[in-house]
Protein backbone atom coordinates (compact mmCIF):
# COMPACT_ATOMS: atom_id res chain seq x y z
CA UNK A 1 0.00 0.00 0.00
CA UNK A 2 2.79 2.41 0.85
CA UNK A 3 4.33 1.73 -2.55
CA UNK A 4 1.05 2.61 -4.26
CA UNK A 5 0.72 5.86 -2.32
CA UNK A 6 4.31 6.80 -3.15
CA UNK A 7 3.86 5.97 -6.84
CA UNK A 8 0.64 7.93 -7.01
CA UNK A 9 2.09 11.03 -5.38
CA UNK A 10 5.35 11.00 -7.31
CA UNK A 11 3.57 10.58 -10.65
CA UNK A 12 1.41 13.54 -9.84
CA UNK A 13 4.45 15.57 -8.90
CA UNK A 14 6.88 14.75 -11.67
CA UNK A 15 4.74 13.84 -14.68
CA UNK A 16 2.39 16.81 -14.72
CA UNK A 17 3.08 19.64 -17.12
CA UNK A 18 2.86 22.68 -14.89
CA UNK A 19 2.75 26.17 -16.29
CA UNK A 20 2.79 28.29 -13.17
CA UNK A 21 -0.28 30.47 -13.23
CA UNK A 22 -1.80 30.20 -9.82
CA UNK A 23 -0.67 27.98 -7.02
CA UNK A 24 -2.34 27.87 -3.65
CA UNK A 25 -0.63 26.59 -0.50
CA UNK A 26 -2.84 26.38 2.51
CA UNK A 27 -2.52 25.48 6.18
CA UNK A 28 -5.58 25.01 8.38
CA UNK A 29 -6.28 24.37 12.03
CA UNK A 30 -9.61 22.69 12.67
CA UNK A 31 -11.92 24.09 15.35
CA UNK A 32 -14.36 21.50 16.66
CA UNK A 33 -16.46 23.06 19.41
CA UNK A 34 -19.19 20.41 19.38
CA UNK A 35 -18.66 18.40 22.54
CA UNK A 36 -20.59 16.59 25.21
CA UNK A 37 -20.81 18.18 28.61
CA UNK A 38 -18.55 16.75 31.32
CA UNK A 39 -16.54 14.60 28.96
CA UNK A 40 -12.84 15.03 28.28
CA UNK A 41 -12.76 16.97 25.01
CA UNK A 42 -11.00 20.02 23.66
CA UNK A 43 -12.01 22.48 20.95
CA UNK A 44 -9.37 21.61 18.37
CA UNK A 45 -9.48 18.55 16.19
CA UNK A 46 -6.76 18.39 13.61
CA UNK A 47 -4.70 20.16 11.02
CA UNK A 48 -4.57 20.18 7.26
CA UNK A 49 -2.11 21.14 4.58
CA UNK A 50 -2.88 21.46 0.88
CA UNK A 51 -1.34 22.45 -2.43
CA UNK A 52 -3.63 23.29 -5.35
CA UNK A 53 -3.12 24.39 -8.92
CA UNK A 54 -5.73 26.91 -10.04
CA UNK A 55 -6.86 27.59 -13.60
CA UNK A 56 -9.06 30.57 -14.41
CA UNK A 57 -12.14 29.62 -16.40
CA UNK A 58 -14.08 32.87 -16.36
CA UNK A 59 -13.30 36.39 -15.18
CA UNK A 60 -14.29 35.74 -11.59
CA UNK A 61 -14.09 31.98 -11.22
CA UNK A 62 -11.45 29.31 -11.43
CA UNK A 63 -11.17 25.58 -11.10
CA UNK A 64 -8.45 23.95 -9.07
CA UNK A 65 -7.06 20.56 -8.22
CA UNK A 66 -4.30 19.26 -6.02
CA UNK A 67 -3.32 17.36 -2.96
CA UNK A 68 -4.78 17.68 0.49
CA UNK A 69 -3.36 16.22 3.67
CA UNK A 70 -5.54 16.12 6.75
CA UNK A 71 -5.11 14.80 10.26
CA UNK A 72 -7.88 14.42 12.81
CA UNK A 73 -8.59 12.37 15.90
CA UNK A 74 -9.11 9.08 14.10
CA UNK A 75 -6.55 9.09 11.29
CA UNK A 76 -4.30 10.89 8.90
CA UNK A 77 -5.81 11.25 5.44
CA UNK A 78 -4.58 12.10 1.95
CA UNK A 79 -7.03 13.38 -0.61
CA UNK A 80 -7.13 14.37 -4.23
CA UNK A 81 -8.71 17.78 -4.10
CA UNK A 82 -11.00 19.33 -6.70
CA UNK A 83 -12.94 22.54 -6.45
CA UNK A 84 -14.14 25.85 -7.66
CA UNK A 85 -13.30 29.37 -6.55
CA UNK A 86 -15.46 32.45 -7.05
CA UNK A 87 -14.44 36.05 -6.46
CA UNK A 88 -17.12 37.75 -4.38
CA UNK A 89 -15.53 41.18 -4.23
CA UNK A 90 -12.26 42.85 -5.07
CA UNK A 91 -10.44 46.12 -4.44
CA UNK A 92 -6.94 47.34 -5.16
CA UNK A 93 -5.54 45.74 -2.00
CA UNK A 94 -8.00 42.98 -1.06
CA UNK A 95 -10.15 40.27 -2.62
CA UNK A 96 -12.89 38.15 -1.13
CA UNK A 97 -13.23 34.58 -2.44
CA UNK A 98 -15.61 31.71 -1.82
CA UNK A 99 -14.06 28.29 -2.43
CA UNK A 100 -15.77 24.91 -2.49
CA UNK A 101 -13.53 21.86 -2.17
CA UNK A 102 -14.56 18.28 -2.90
CA UNK A 103 -11.90 15.83 -1.69
CA UNK A 104 -11.73 12.09 -2.21
CA UNK A 105 -9.01 10.01 -0.65
CA UNK A 106 -7.99 7.51 1.97
CA UNK A 107 -7.58 7.32 5.71
CA UNK A 108 -4.02 6.13 6.16
CA UNK A 109 -4.18 2.79 7.88
CA UNK A 110 -1.41 0.37 7.01
CA UNK A 111 -2.75 -2.83 5.41
CA UNK A 112 -6.35 -1.57 5.24
CA UNK A 113 -6.59 2.07 4.07
CA UNK A 114 -10.20 3.24 4.16
CA UNK A 115 -12.03 5.49 1.69
CA UNK A 116 -12.62 9.00 3.01
CA UNK A 117 -14.50 12.00 1.74
CA UNK A 118 -14.18 15.63 2.76
CA UNK A 119 -16.29 18.58 1.56
CA UNK A 120 -15.32 22.08 2.54
CA UNK A 121 -16.72 25.56 1.94
CA UNK A 122 -14.34 28.43 2.71
CA UNK A 123 -14.46 32.21 2.57
CA UNK A 124 -11.06 33.89 2.13
CA UNK A 125 -10.00 37.46 2.53
CA UNK A 126 -6.86 37.77 0.40
CA UNK A 127 -4.37 40.57 0.77
CA UNK A 128 -2.69 41.43 -2.53
CA UNK A 129 1.03 41.63 -1.85
CA UNK A 130 1.65 42.39 -5.50
CA UNK A 131 0.21 41.51 -8.91
CA UNK A 132 0.82 37.78 -8.56
CA UNK A 133 1.26 37.06 -4.85
CA UNK A 134 -1.66 37.04 -2.43
CA UNK A 135 -1.83 36.14 1.24
CA UNK A 136 -5.22 35.09 2.58
CA UNK A 137 -7.04 34.26 5.76
CA UNK A 138 -10.11 32.06 5.65
CA UNK A 139 -12.85 30.50 7.71
CA UNK A 140 -15.36 27.88 6.70
CA UNK A 141 -17.13 24.67 7.44
CA UNK A 142 -16.18 21.12 6.49
CA UNK A 143 -17.62 17.64 6.66
CA UNK A 144 -15.35 14.61 6.78
CA UNK A 145 -16.38 10.98 6.78
CA UNK A 146 -14.64 7.61 6.66
CA UNK A 147 -17.68 5.32 6.28
CA UNK A 148 -15.97 1.93 6.78
CA UNK A 149 -14.31 3.11 9.98
CA UNK A 150 -17.71 2.41 11.55
CA UNK A 151 -16.56 -1.24 11.71
CA UNK A 152 -14.07 -0.17 14.36
CA UNK A 153 -15.32 3.02 15.92
CA UNK A 154 -18.47 4.79 17.04
CA UNK A 155 -17.13 8.04 15.59
CA UNK A 156 -16.47 8.09 11.85
CA UNK A 157 -17.80 11.42 10.54
CA UNK A 158 -17.56 14.96 11.77
CA UNK A 159 -18.60 18.53 10.99
CA UNK A 160 -16.12 21.16 12.07
CA UNK A 161 -14.68 24.56 11.20
CA UNK A 162 -11.30 25.18 9.58
CA UNK A 163 -9.38 28.40 10.09
CA UNK A 164 -6.90 28.77 7.24
CA UNK A 165 -3.99 30.78 6.05
CA UNK A 166 -3.10 30.51 2.36
CA UNK A 167 -0.51 31.80 -0.02
CA UNK A 168 -1.35 32.30 -3.68
CA UNK A 169 1.24 32.90 -6.35
CA UNK B 1 9.91 24.90 -2.97
CA UNK B 2 6.93 23.14 -4.54
CA UNK B 3 8.86 19.89 -4.86
CA UNK B 4 10.13 20.15 -1.30
CA UNK B 5 6.61 20.65 0.01
CA UNK B 6 5.30 17.70 -1.96
CA UNK B 7 8.15 15.47 -0.85
CA UNK B 8 7.54 16.41 2.79
CA UNK B 9 3.84 15.55 2.36
CA UNK B 10 4.75 12.22 0.75
CA UNK B 11 7.21 11.30 3.51
CA UNK B 12 4.81 12.27 6.27
CA UNK B 13 1.96 10.44 4.53
CA UNK B 14 3.87 7.22 4.16
CA UNK B 15 5.29 7.43 7.65
CA UNK B 16 2.01 8.15 9.37
CA UNK B 17 -0.08 5.07 8.58
CA UNK B 18 -1.63 3.65 11.75
CA UNK B 19 -2.54 0.07 12.61
CA UNK B 20 -6.26 -0.67 12.66
CA UNK B 21 -7.75 -2.87 15.38
CA UNK B 22 -9.33 -6.23 14.67
CA UNK B 23 -12.86 -5.94 13.36
CA UNK B 24 -15.81 -6.37 15.70
CA UNK B 25 -14.15 -5.53 19.02
CA UNK B 26 -16.62 -2.77 19.86
CA UNK B 27 -19.62 -5.06 19.33
CA UNK B 28 -18.24 -7.70 21.73
CA UNK B 29 -17.81 -5.44 24.74
CA UNK B 30 -19.56 -6.33 27.99
CA UNK B 31 -19.28 -2.83 29.40
CA UNK B 32 -20.44 0.59 28.20
CA UNK B 33 -18.34 2.46 25.65
CA UNK B 34 -18.73 6.20 25.13
CA UNK B 35 -16.66 7.72 22.38
CA UNK B 36 -15.80 11.39 21.92
CA UNK B 37 -13.41 13.02 19.48
CA UNK B 38 -10.73 12.95 22.17
CA UNK B 39 -11.27 9.79 24.18
CA UNK B 40 -12.74 6.33 24.53
CA UNK B 41 -14.51 5.97 27.87
CA UNK B 42 -15.19 2.41 28.95
CA UNK B 43 -17.02 1.72 32.21
CA UNK B 44 -19.44 -0.66 33.82
CA UNK B 45 -23.03 0.30 34.48
CA UNK B 46 -22.12 0.98 38.13
CA UNK B 47 -20.86 4.46 38.90
CA UNK B 48 -17.07 4.27 38.69
CA UNK B 49 -15.02 5.83 41.46
CA UNK B 50 -11.55 5.33 40.00
CA UNK B 51 -10.12 5.99 36.54
CA UNK B 52 -7.27 4.50 34.57
CA UNK B 53 -6.01 6.92 31.91
CA UNK B 54 -4.49 4.95 29.05
CA UNK B 55 -1.95 6.27 26.51
CA UNK B 56 -1.95 4.09 23.35
CA UNK B 57 1.16 2.99 21.49
CA UNK B 58 2.56 4.95 18.55
CA UNK B 59 0.62 4.64 15.28
CA UNK B 60 -1.84 2.22 16.87
CA UNK B 61 -5.57 2.93 16.69
CA UNK B 62 -6.82 3.47 20.27
CA UNK B 63 -9.68 0.96 19.82
CA UNK B 64 -7.04 -1.78 19.69
CA UNK B 65 -6.91 -1.98 23.50
CA UNK B 66 -10.63 -2.18 24.23
CA UNK B 67 -10.76 -5.96 24.50
CA UNK B 68 -8.50 -6.38 27.53
CA UNK B 69 -9.72 -3.11 29.05
CA UNK B 70 -13.22 -4.56 28.94
CA UNK B 71 -11.99 -7.67 30.79
CA UNK B 72 -10.27 -5.48 33.36
CA UNK B 73 -13.46 -3.55 34.09
CA UNK B 74 -15.42 -6.77 34.37
CA UNK B 75 -12.93 -7.82 37.07
CA UNK B 76 -12.99 -4.43 38.77
CA UNK B 77 -16.39 -2.76 38.50
CA UNK B 78 -15.39 0.42 40.28
CA UNK B 79 -12.92 1.26 37.50
CA UNK B 80 -13.40 3.16 34.27
CA UNK B 81 -10.74 3.25 31.57
CA UNK B 82 -10.29 6.39 29.51
CA UNK B 83 -8.10 5.89 26.46
CA UNK B 84 -6.97 9.24 25.15
CA UNK B 85 -6.85 9.69 21.38
CA UNK B 86 -3.57 11.16 20.19
CA UNK B 87 -2.94 13.49 17.25
CA UNK B 88 -1.85 11.28 14.33
CA UNK B 89 -1.96 8.41 16.85
CA UNK B 90 1.38 9.56 18.24
CA UNK B 91 1.44 10.23 21.96
CA UNK B 92 4.44 12.50 21.53
CA UNK B 93 2.00 15.12 20.16
CA UNK B 94 -0.46 14.74 23.04
CA UNK B 95 1.51 14.30 26.24
CA UNK B 96 -0.88 16.48 28.25
CA UNK B 97 -4.12 15.00 26.88
CA UNK B 98 -4.65 13.19 30.15
CA UNK B 99 -5.18 16.60 31.75
CA UNK B 100 -8.65 16.90 30.17
CA UNK B 101 -9.59 13.60 31.78
CA UNK B 102 -8.41 14.69 35.23
CA UNK B 103 -10.53 17.84 34.91
CA UNK B 104 -13.60 16.07 33.55
CA UNK B 105 -14.04 13.70 36.51
CA UNK B 106 -13.42 15.60 39.76
CA UNK B 107 -15.48 13.02 41.67
CA UNK B 108 -12.92 10.22 41.20
CA UNK B 109 -11.20 8.98 44.34
CA UNK B 110 -8.24 7.29 42.62
CA UNK B 111 -6.32 7.91 39.41
CA UNK B 112 -4.02 5.51 37.60
CA UNK B 113 -2.08 5.99 34.38
CA UNK B 114 -0.96 3.31 31.95
CA UNK B 115 0.66 3.34 28.55
CA UNK B 116 1.76 0.94 25.87
CA UNK B 117 5.11 1.44 24.12
CA UNK B 118 5.49 5.11 23.05
CA UNK B 119 2.33 5.88 25.04
CA UNK B 120 4.01 4.64 28.21
CA UNK B 121 7.09 6.74 27.62
CA UNK B 122 4.97 9.86 27.11
CA UNK B 123 2.73 9.05 30.08
CA UNK B 124 5.85 9.39 32.23
CA UNK B 125 5.89 13.15 31.62
CA UNK B 126 2.19 13.47 32.38
CA UNK B 127 2.57 11.53 35.64
CA UNK B 128 5.55 13.61 36.73
CA UNK B 129 3.57 16.83 36.23
CA UNK B 130 0.53 15.48 38.08
CA UNK B 131 2.32 13.39 40.67
CA UNK B 132 0.15 14.57 43.57
CA UNK B 133 -3.01 13.21 41.91
CA UNK B 134 -1.77 9.92 40.43
CA UNK B 135 -1.94 6.76 42.55
CA UNK B 136 -0.24 4.30 40.24
CA UNK B 137 1.67 4.02 36.95
CA UNK B 138 1.71 0.97 34.67
CA UNK B 139 4.06 0.45 31.74
CA UNK B 140 3.08 -2.09 29.09
CA UNK B 141 6.15 -2.85 26.98
CA UNK B 142 7.39 0.63 27.77
CA UNK B 143 9.96 2.54 29.77
CA UNK B 144 10.67 6.19 30.57
CA UNK B 145 13.04 8.21 28.42
CA UNK B 146 14.91 9.64 31.41
CA UNK B 147 15.18 9.38 35.20
CA UNK B 148 12.57 12.03 36.12
CA UNK B 149 10.60 9.44 38.13
CA UNK B 150 13.66 7.96 39.85
CA UNK B 151 12.61 9.28 43.25
CA UNK B 152 8.84 8.99 42.90
CA UNK B 153 6.75 7.41 45.63
CA UNK B 154 4.01 6.50 43.13
CA UNK B 155 3.78 2.71 42.77
CA UNK B 156 5.18 1.75 39.34
CA UNK B 157 4.54 -1.55 37.57
CA UNK B 158 6.35 -2.55 34.37
CA UNK B 159 4.81 -5.44 32.44
CA UNK B 160 6.85 -6.63 29.48
CA UNK B 161 7.08 -9.67 27.22
CA UNK B 162 10.00 -12.04 26.66
CA UNK B 163 9.61 -12.14 22.85
CA UNK B 164 9.14 -8.41 22.40
CA UNK B 165 11.32 -7.34 19.48
CA UNK B 166 10.80 -3.61 20.05
CA UNK B 167 10.81 -3.01 23.78
CA UNK B 168 13.24 -5.85 24.32
CA UNK B 169 14.07 -7.24 27.80
CA UNK B 170 17.58 -5.80 27.31
CA UNK B 171 16.26 -2.29 26.70
CA UNK B 172 14.13 -2.51 29.82
CA UNK B 173 16.98 -3.74 32.01
CA UNK B 174 19.28 -1.00 30.67
CA UNK B 175 16.80 1.54 32.06
CA UNK B 176 16.35 0.12 35.57
CA UNK B 177 18.21 3.19 36.84
CA UNK B 178 15.49 5.52 35.48
CA UNK B 179 12.91 4.26 38.00
CA UNK B 180 12.85 3.37 41.72
CA UNK B 181 14.55 0.17 42.91
CA UNK B 182 13.66 -2.83 40.71
CA UNK B 183 11.63 -5.65 42.24
CA UNK B 184 11.26 -8.70 40.00
CA UNK B 185 8.14 -10.85 40.07
CA UNK B 186 7.32 -14.24 38.60
CA UNK B 187 3.66 -14.51 39.61
CA UNK B 188 0.85 -12.52 41.19
CA UNK B 189 1.84 -14.07 44.54
CA UNK B 190 5.12 -12.14 44.43
CA UNK B 191 3.68 -8.68 45.06
CA UNK B 192 5.59 -6.97 47.91
CA UNK B 193 3.81 -5.66 51.00
CA UNK B 194 4.70 -2.06 50.25
CA UNK B 195 4.40 -1.02 46.62
CA UNK B 196 6.02 2.35 47.13
CA UNK B 197 9.71 3.03 46.44
CA UNK B 198 9.97 -0.06 44.24
CA UNK B 199 9.37 -0.64 40.56
CA UNK B 200 7.70 -3.97 40.04
CA UNK B 201 8.84 -5.87 36.94
CA UNK B 202 6.97 -8.77 35.39
CA UNK B 203 8.02 -10.39 32.11
CA UNK B 204 5.30 -12.41 30.38
CA UNK B 205 6.98 -15.52 29.02
CA UNK B 206 6.19 -16.10 25.34
CA UNK B 207 4.45 -12.77 24.80
CA UNK B 208 5.42 -10.05 22.36
CA UNK B 209 4.94 -6.33 21.76
CA UNK B 210 1.81 -6.29 19.59
CA UNK B 211 -0.19 -8.69 21.73
CA UNK B 212 -0.68 -6.01 24.37
CA UNK B 213 -3.31 -4.80 21.90
CA UNK B 214 -5.46 -6.34 19.16
CA UNK B 215 -3.97 -4.82 16.04
CA UNK B 216 -2.24 -7.72 14.36
CA UNK B 217 1.45 -8.16 13.69
CA UNK B 218 3.94 -5.35 14.13
CA UNK B 219 7.11 -4.97 12.06
CA UNK B 220 10.32 -6.03 13.85
CA UNK B 221 8.39 -7.65 16.70
CA UNK B 222 9.36 -11.09 17.99
CA UNK B 223 7.25 -14.21 17.40
CA UNK B 224 4.99 -14.93 20.34
CA UNK B 225 4.69 -18.47 21.66
CA UNK B 226 1.46 -17.75 23.54
CA UNK B 227 -1.79 -16.43 22.08
CA UNK B 228 -3.00 -12.83 22.27
CA UNK B 229 -5.81 -13.94 24.58
CA UNK B 230 -3.35 -15.67 26.93
CA UNK B 231 -1.03 -12.65 27.05
CA UNK B 232 -3.91 -10.26 27.71
CA UNK B 233 -5.41 -12.55 30.35
CA UNK B 234 -2.12 -12.41 32.27
CA UNK B 235 -1.91 -8.65 31.75
CA UNK B 236 -5.42 -8.10 33.10
CA UNK B 237 -4.77 -10.34 36.12
CA UNK B 238 -1.56 -8.45 36.94
CA UNK B 239 -3.10 -5.00 36.57
CA UNK B 240 -6.18 -5.95 38.61
CA UNK B 241 -4.00 -7.31 41.41
CA UNK B 242 -1.72 -4.25 41.31
CA UNK B 243 -4.69 -1.87 41.58
CA UNK B 244 -6.14 -3.95 44.40
CA UNK B 245 -2.92 -3.63 46.41
CA UNK B 246 -2.39 0.12 45.94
Amino acid sequence: MRFLILTHLFLLLFNTQLQAQNWEFQFSAIVDPISTENLPENNWNGLSLSANYQKDIFVKSSLFGGLFFHSNSWANHTFLSFGISYELASSKKYALHANYYMNHGIALFSERPLYSHLSKLMIYNDFKINETKHLGLGIGVQYITTPRYSDYSLLHSRVNFPISIRFLF
Amino acid sequence: MIKTAFILIVLFTVGSCSKLPEKGIKSELNNTLIETKDALILSSSDSPIETLIFYPGGLVDPHSYLKWQDELITKRNSLQVVTVKMPSNLAVFGIQKGQHVLEAYPEMTSWYVAGHSLGGAMATNFVEQNASKIDGLIYLAAYPGDDRLKSTSIPVFSISASEDGLTTPEKISERFSYLPTPYHMNSTDDFPEDLRNNTLYFEIQGGNHAQFGNYGIQNNDGKATISTDEQQEITVELIAEFLQRI
